[in-house]
């Protein structure tokens, strides 16, 4: 299998976590990565002032990604929606395609359809397949209990895609658990971790990282696994910026799905970027052993 | 945010950015907000409530009413997380995140200002194609790039070619 990596703008310049562990791991898996030069942002931002913007950024990722004939791995929840949504409105708005296809033609872009767009989840739930992945596991993650945090972008709204169930997701539970360890459910699965309002509304922003955190923290688990570079962002690296916004003392491990399973198949920390994590992952690194 | 009878008694409906915010509804394919029927689920369920006050029905009822405008100025238009619960659970199959988007983008549109982090990010993005530029991470008293993690340069984008048809688009408002 090959597939391309769209790391979105978090990931690329500053989560570096995200993309290596992926890296290593889809190496380990036997999956080939496509490179393709000339990303930017999915459009996110741009989703604020104006409908043609983002689309256009959207559709010109997707187009570079449609040459190669590869699906597309989206390393951040929010990338993922935006360009499920943006073939929605390509496909239900002509006026709109128009626009976008000669504004692609100006800077020498492709194809405008083509790409198939995977979320990790899918990629390794559904294409890899859980039983796959316990076949490769060589450090079972035995006696641990994690809690997922799967990010309201990937599984919201069901009507555009569904990567998994919008009021009970389970995909990420049962990959964590295909490594050995244990991820009851808690009530604050579905909470958000604010990363949206970071740019309008700070201290709301951090709150909201704040209190997830807080709440994993005192269910008991040992850690708090995400599959979002903009999510982890909120939880692993503003983890002490939100403690001192709550005024909770916080010192929960948060890693990356693909780092856990890095780990579990056998992998060097460092080669997982684990050094990168600013929450005390130490503690999780020492009960894995 | 204002209750329903000082908001009657304060001003009155726009009609013209009524007609505006409905063909945008429209051209774009968003679920119909005259189709809700105030039953709260959304404001119930809403991440940002408990923290801004903001309430997603309100907004719906206040646009359904003709009071455009005064969403538009609404600071609360800036404290939705868009955690898309309201859309997912709307029986009426109203989706308020998108409405308050849609009055984000006429406020835009309209010359007003938006909040300072977010105009920033949208300025690097125009420009460089990042919300931020390629950083250095700290390890321990070190700090590293990718190349220094082993990870493959980001080969941008001709920026020049780039920022001239981004701006171009961004100029061809739908809203």
């Amino acid at each position: 299998m090959k597939v391309a990596i769209f790391p979105g703008c978090i990931a690329a310049t500053e989560q570096y976590a995200c993309e290596l562990s992926t890296r290593e791991v889809l190496r380990e898996l036997g999956v080939e990565v496509v490179e393709v030069p000339g990303f930017s942002c999915c459009g996110w931002p741009l989703q604020n002032v104006g409908t043609v913007g983002w689309v256009y950024l959207a559709a010109r990722n997707m187009a570079l990604a449609a040459e190669k004939g590869v699906p597309l791995i989206t390393l951040c929840n929010v990338c993922n929606r935006m360009f499920y949504e943006a073939k929605f409105l390509l496909t239900t708005n002509s006026e709109l395609r128009e626009k976008i296809s000669s504004l692609l033609k100006e800077e020498g872009r492709g194809p405008l359809d083509g790409v198939e767009i995977l979320h990790p989840l899918e990629l390794f739930h559904d294409r890899i397949g859980v039983e796959e992945i316990k076949k490769r596991i060589k450090k079972p993650l035995k006696g641990l209990k994690l809690a997922a945090h799967t990010g309201c972008q990937a599984i919201r709204p069901r009507k555009l895609r569904s990567i998994d169930d919008p009021e009970y997701p389970k995909k990420l539970p049962s990959l964590i658990e295909a490594l050995g360890a244990q991820s009851p459910h808690y009530p604050e699965a579905l909470d958000c971790c604010g990363a949206y309002l970071f740019y309008t509304r700070k201290d709301a922003s951090l709150t909201l990282a704040g209190e997830k955190v807080e709440a994993v923290q005192n269910w008991g688990f040992d850690g708090l696994v995400t599959v979002c570079s903009s999510g982890h962002r909120m939880l692993d690296g503003r983890q002490d910026a939100a403690a001192t916004t709550i005024g909770k003392a916080l010192n929960l491990p948060v890693v990356y799905y693909t780092q856990l399973l890095g780990l579990a198949m056998g992998l060097a920390p460092e080669k997982l970027g684990l050094q990168l994590n600013r929450s005390p992952v130490k503690n999780l690194l020492e009960k894995i052993g | 945010m204002v209750g329903i009878t000082d908001q009657l008694r304060a001003t009155k409906p726009q009609p013209d950015l009524v007609d505006r915010f409905y063909k945008v509804v429209e051209k774009l394919k968003l679920e119909n907000p005259f189709h809700c029927y105030q039953c709260f689920k959304c404001t119930s369920g809403c991440t940002s409530f408990r923290l801004t006050e903001i309430m997603p029905h309100s907004f719906v009822n206040f646009v359904r009413l003709g009071f455009v405008e005064d969403m538009m100025r609404s600071e609360l238009l800036w404290a939705c997380c868009q955690c898309l619960k309201c859309k997912e659970r709307c029986p009426q199959d109203v989706a308020p995140v998108d409405v308050i988007f849609l009055l984000r983008r006429m406020t835009v549109s309209s010359g007003a200002e938006i909040p300072e982090d977010l105009s920033k990010i949208i300025m690097n993005v125009t420009e460089t194609g990042f919300i931020q530029g390629i950083q250095k991470v700290k390890v321990g008293e070190t700090s590293v790039d990718r190349e220094q993690l082993g990870l493959p340069p980001i080969t941008l984008p001709n920026l020049e070619k780039f920022s001239s048809v981004l701006m171009k688009a961004m100029e061809e408002q739908i809203e």
